[in-house]
């Protein structure tokens, strides 16, 4: 019995000591914060067609002031589902009248979360109008429309603060943002948003939405959720949109949420005509944003 | 106040050379003027001279000409804003009526044909809140506008104009190149192509006659027909870049005339002044009378931003 004690309490101290994104065992006080610091390219064609590269990032373990304290690599593959067979519960649908001009891309953008403890999915949209507007010179525009969704379930003792997903026009240097939009507050249990393109002859209604479990706040910025510098840097062109728990910035293990929690949000950029097809090809960068703790003081 | 006079003063006095000069240069049937000498840039210029031209003025400024908004100009400088984020693309008007298409969030983010009645932009009663651009009105608001069908690769845009006493909608010209239209001093319409070649414009006459002009310029754009007959477009020395001169034309007598440094904004209801803009920053406003097409007389300075469009009423 002590030679098993012997092996046993050591193996448990250097667990308690290793593993992340805990509460601390000694309070309960969480110390540790898993947050998911990943992100996409999807560039889009003129003839109606996404193209979505690998998400990669890391997931950052930060203590509870947020300073960074190990860096675990994350890579997850963007699933070119056809439309309608995504796993995701919050679709991005289109009221389309025939308007002419107006594109879908297909297949819309889904990437899934598949941790030990953490599920979910998100989903990106994205759908452009053709000769929108027209200034004094009769020269056109096209704006491009995402409508992003998504969100996170947790089990097995770990605890979502912070869950949603994020669109950026990948071009850090010129704004091209002419609109964005999300749910702010306290959450309800479902809702939608919607943005651009529903002129009041032969619109266009682009609505996303979801449902979750009414608890704390939906959020949404131009800047990520949390520090994440590759996102950040788009905020002229970006549009975040998060569930976010209001014990933030310092919970306790019982804080955080088990339950499906998420956000959508819709941005709109505007582009001259001429410059349609090399906007479609810089592509739009997209994210997951997820931060979660552990509240089991023994791991999850 | 002392200040202020010395720097009109000055002004004058260069406003006097850049005239002296250009007297100077002599006229033919083909000329350019050089309105600005090197050393009188427009934009430059803060002071003003001579008396207010007459006449109401509505204009779409604002620092983005994707973001502008609506404002009452009273020259030379009180700027009223009319609309506040209504993203306007171009503004036209009749005596006691203007329509704009603007792109605000109520409609979408898409230009809309709207009017502006009771201090705010509502969609256009008849012939509805069309997807359309490019509102023009002659002075008795029957209405001409632009539409475009099909997709990137295949776009028909169409030049219509709309009767409102008789409600009826009629297709003007259509095609691929068709890039804009304005209306005739006598109820012609004025179509901008955009060929390969370059453009062209097209003088479609009530009766359905046409008359093909060439600018044999690199582009033109905003083309301006005053009841006096001169047809006064920008022009873009090269594609892709912003437009730097104004072009006059007058499609009976063949007679051109070119106004370096300055765009066109909106002809006077009588069709003997074009009120212009400079090019490079758009702020200061002024004159040209059509006696002399080379002579500009500042009017105003906007301080609210880049005076993209305009309309110029009655008083």
């Amino acid at each position: 019995m002590r030679r098993i004690l012997l092996v046993t309490l050591p193996c448990l101290a250097l667990a308690a000591v290793t593993l992340p994104a805990r509460a601390d065992s000694g309070s309960d006080t969480v110390d540790r914060y898993d947050r998911l610091q990943a992100s996409g390219l999807v560039t889009l064609t003129p003839d109606g067609l996404t193209h979505a590269g690998d998400v990669v990032g890391i997931e950052a373990v930060v203590n509870a002031l947020g300073e960074v304290v190990d860096r675990i690599p994350f890579q997850a593959k963007a699933a070119d589902r056809p439309l309608g067979q995504t796993i995701s519960p919050m679709p991005c649908l289109q009221d389309t009248k025939g308007r002419d001009g107006f594109t879908a891309y297909l297949p819309p953008v889904v990437y899934s979360i598949d941790q030990k403890n953490e599920k979910g999915s998100f989903q990106f949209n994205f759908y452009s109008q053709d000769n929108a507007r027209q200034n004094q010179f009769g020269q056109s525009t096209v704006q491009v429309l995402s409508c992003a969704a998504g969100g996170v379930d947790a089990g097995n003792g770990s605890r979502i603060t912070v869950s949603g997903p994020g669109v950026a026009f990948n071009d850090a240097q010129t704004p091209r943002q002419i609109g964005r939009t999300w749910k702010e507050g306290k959450t309800p249990k479902d809702y939608s948003v919607s943005l651009g393109f529903q002129v009041p002859v032969n619109g266009v209604t682009v609505t996303g939405g979801i449902q979750q479990n009414p608890a704390d706040y939906l959020k949404g910025s131009v800047v990520p959720p949390y520090a994440y510098g590759d996102m950040a840097q788009f905020h002229d062109n970006a549009v975040n949109a998060w569930w976010e728990d209001g014990c933030r910035p310092h919970c306790r293990r019982w804080n955080g949420s088990a339950d499906y929690q998420g956000s959508v949000g819709e941005g709109l950029w505007e582009f001259p005509q001429a410059y349609k097809n090399e906007a479609l090809s810089r592509g739009f960068k997209y994210a997951a944003y997820m931060e979660h703790f552990c509240a089991n003081p023994f791991g999850c | 106040m002392a200040l202020t006079g010395r720097v009109a003063a000055v002004t004058r006095a260069l406003v006097l050379v850049a005239a002296t000069a250009l007297t100077f240069a002599g006229c033919s049937r083909t000329h350019r003027a050089a309105s600005p000498p090197a050393t009188v840039r427009p934009g430059d210029l803060v002071a003003v001279e001579g008396p207010s031209p007459a006449g109401r003025f509505v204009a779409k400024i604002g620092a983005d000409d994707l973001n502008s908004d609506l404002y009452d100009v009273v020259l030379p400088s009180q700027f009223r804003r009319l609309t506040n984020g209504a993203r306007v693309s171009t503004v036209g008007g009749c005596p006691g009526k203007i329509v704009v298409a603007a792109a605000q969030r109520e409609v979408g983010y898409l230009d809309t044909l709207q009017e502006f009645k009771g201090g705010r932009l509502v969609p256009l009663d008849k012939p509805g809140p069309e997807h359309a651009f490019g509102p023009d009105l002659t002075p008795d608001c029957r209405l001409l506008f632009e539409q475009t069908h099909g997709e990137a690769s295949n776009i028909t845009n169409e030049v219509k104009t709309y009767d409102p006493e008789t409600g009826t909608t009629t297709v003007v010209a259509s095609g691929p190149t068709v890039s804009g239209g304005s209306w005739g001093p006598d109820g012609q319409v004025l179509v901008l192509r955009r060929e390969p070649s370059g453009p062209r414009l097209d003088v479609v006459r009530p009766g359905g006659a046409s008359q093909e002009l060439d600018p044999q310029v690199a582009d033109v754009g905003d083309t301006q027909w005053g009841k006096a007959g001169w047809i006064a477009m920008a022009v873009f020395a090269a594609k892709e870049q912003p437009p730097t001169a104004t072009l006059f034309m007058d499609p009976t007598s063949g007679q051109r005339s070119t106004l370096d440094g300055w765009l066109p904004l909106a002809w006077s209801p009588a069709g003997d002044q074009l009120l212009v803009r400079d090019a490079a920053k758009g702020t200061t406003l002024a004159v040209v009378e059509t006696t002399d097409l080379g002579k500009t007389r500042n009017v105003g300075v906007s301080t609210v931003g880049t005076v993209w469009d305009a309309v110029w009423l009655p008083a």
